[in-house]
């Protein structure tokens, strides 16, 4: 198994937020995005990084910065996705707020990777899908470098549907 | 200690027309009941004790029987009410203060609700809101005025609490007429300024034989209303 295959560089990832317009990183931070986590913490980028203490304030405050008329990405665990459902109901299926949450799909087993996720032996990995299908989010898989691009599919799906809409990264970022 | 009235209709009458108000649940049917169609509550007396708490209601309901509503006012646009999600008013209102960070926003929580959420008080202190004033109605109480559950929150020092955590300034206010008299200053102080809000609870209205009314629908669309409005308010837009 070669990890490279399945890691999206983590300044790729700073170059492709920044192409979409986001002015806001709001996270409570990621193993699986932690190359990314150092990117954003070099600075020189002009996003503005706010590290809450709960995912749930990650999803109120997204929400203020959205209502006043910023461009937020909420970054997060899968772990952290959980603990937020209830927040993620009232304002974005309740209230119908967009959001974008980039969430690492964290303790994948690497032979998982390049396989479904709901046939993963962990259960934070198997079950992140099926809730979000439960919850009626739609999602993108980042499972490679080339699955990039959906970000940008996550953005204009919030917006369309005043949503929720989640990017999962499926394997840790690379460094390079 | 002041009752709900006096604790919250000095933030409808002195709020800055161009600020932004969040409220939880308690705070938000009180602004609800005192706010006249201009948002305000001005005319509505804000007496002490239960005997106040109940004129003043009776009054304000008085004053929105004779007027017209006017949606178009700043003060009804610029309200938004974290419901029903507890412990979401903090860091929505700091999301709104760091958007828009020449509006001054208050955020009216509840004991209850910041005890859910109380590390947003570090989330705040560090993301240093300059105009943001934090206010805590300390009442002890859950589903105040109904059935008035126990909160954990009995002793505890909320504004030892923001303090610790960082806020540029953080008091306790038992009397009415001081809170009354201290909230101008309190609003042009350089944030995160916290206030924690001595107050008695709403009487209980359950007892044996009560009927619980169903949650009608408004209570779970009004947050979407307002956040929609409180858009179009911002970007200086119509209804």
């Amino acid at each position: 198994m070669n990890l490279s295959e399945y890691s999206i560089p983590g300044s790729a990832m700073l170059e492709r937020i920044k192409a979409i317009g986001v002015d806001h990183l709001v996270t409570v931070p990621d193993w699986v995005q932690m190359a990314f986590h150092s990117q954003m913490e070099a600075g020189g980028h002009g996003i503005q990084q706010i590290n809450a203490c709960s995912e749930n304030q990650c999803v109120t405050l997204a929400a203020g910065l959205t209502l006043g008329g910023k461009k937020p990405l909420v970054s997060m665990q899968n772990q952290g996705l959980y603990n937020c459902v209830n927040t993620l109901r009232a304002v974005c299926l309740d209230a119908h707020i967009p959001m974008v949450f980039l969430v690492g799909q964290f303790g994948r087993e690497y032979a998982n990777l390049g396989q479904d996720s709901r046939q993963s032996r962990r259960t934070m990995v198997r079950v992140m899908e099926p809730l979000l299908d439960a919850l009626d989010i739609p999602y993108f898989r980042l499972d490679r470098p080339s699955d990039l691009g959906l970000l940008d599919q996550a953005y204009e799906v919030a917006q369309k549907r005043s949503t929720a809409a989640v990017a999962l990264v499926g394997a840790p970022m690379s460094w390079s | 200690m002041m009752n709900m009235l006096q604790a919250c209709a000095p933030v409808a009458k002195s709020r800055p027309d161009d600020s932004m108000l969040v409220a939880t649940m308690g705070a938000m049917f009180t602004f609800d009941m005192i706010e006249g169609p201009q948002g305000n509550a001005k005319g509505i007396p804000t007496l002490g004790g239960t005997a106040g708490l109940l004129i003043g209601f009776a009054a304000a309901k008085l004053v929105k029987a004779v007027s017209a509503d006017d949606s178009q006012a700043d003060k009804v646009r610029s309200r938004i009410s974290s419901v029903p999600l507890m412990g979401g008013a903090a860091c929505l209102g700091l999301g709104l203060a760091l958007a828009q960070p020449d509006r001054a926003v208050v955020v009216v929580d509840g004991d209850a609700s910041l005890m859910l959420e109380l590390s947003g008080l570090a989330t705040v202190a560090r993301a240093k809101p300059r105009k943001f004033l934090h206010a805590v109605i300390h009442n002890g109480t859950q589903f105040t005025g109904l059935g008035n559950l126990t909160a954990p929150a009995a002793g505890f020092d909320f504004a030892g609490a923001a303090r610790v955590a960082g806020y540029v300034h953080a008091e306790r206010i038992d009397d009415a007429q001081v809170w009354e008299q201290r909230l101008p200053a309190l609003l042009a102080m350089e944030g995160p300024v916290f206030v924690e809000l001595g107050v008695d609870p709403v009487p209980a209205r359950t007892k044996p034989g009560f009927v619980q009314d169903e949650m009608p629908d408004r209570q779970f669309e009004r947050m979407g209303q307002e956040a929609l409005r409180l858009q179009h308010w911002l970007r200086g837009e119509g209804v």
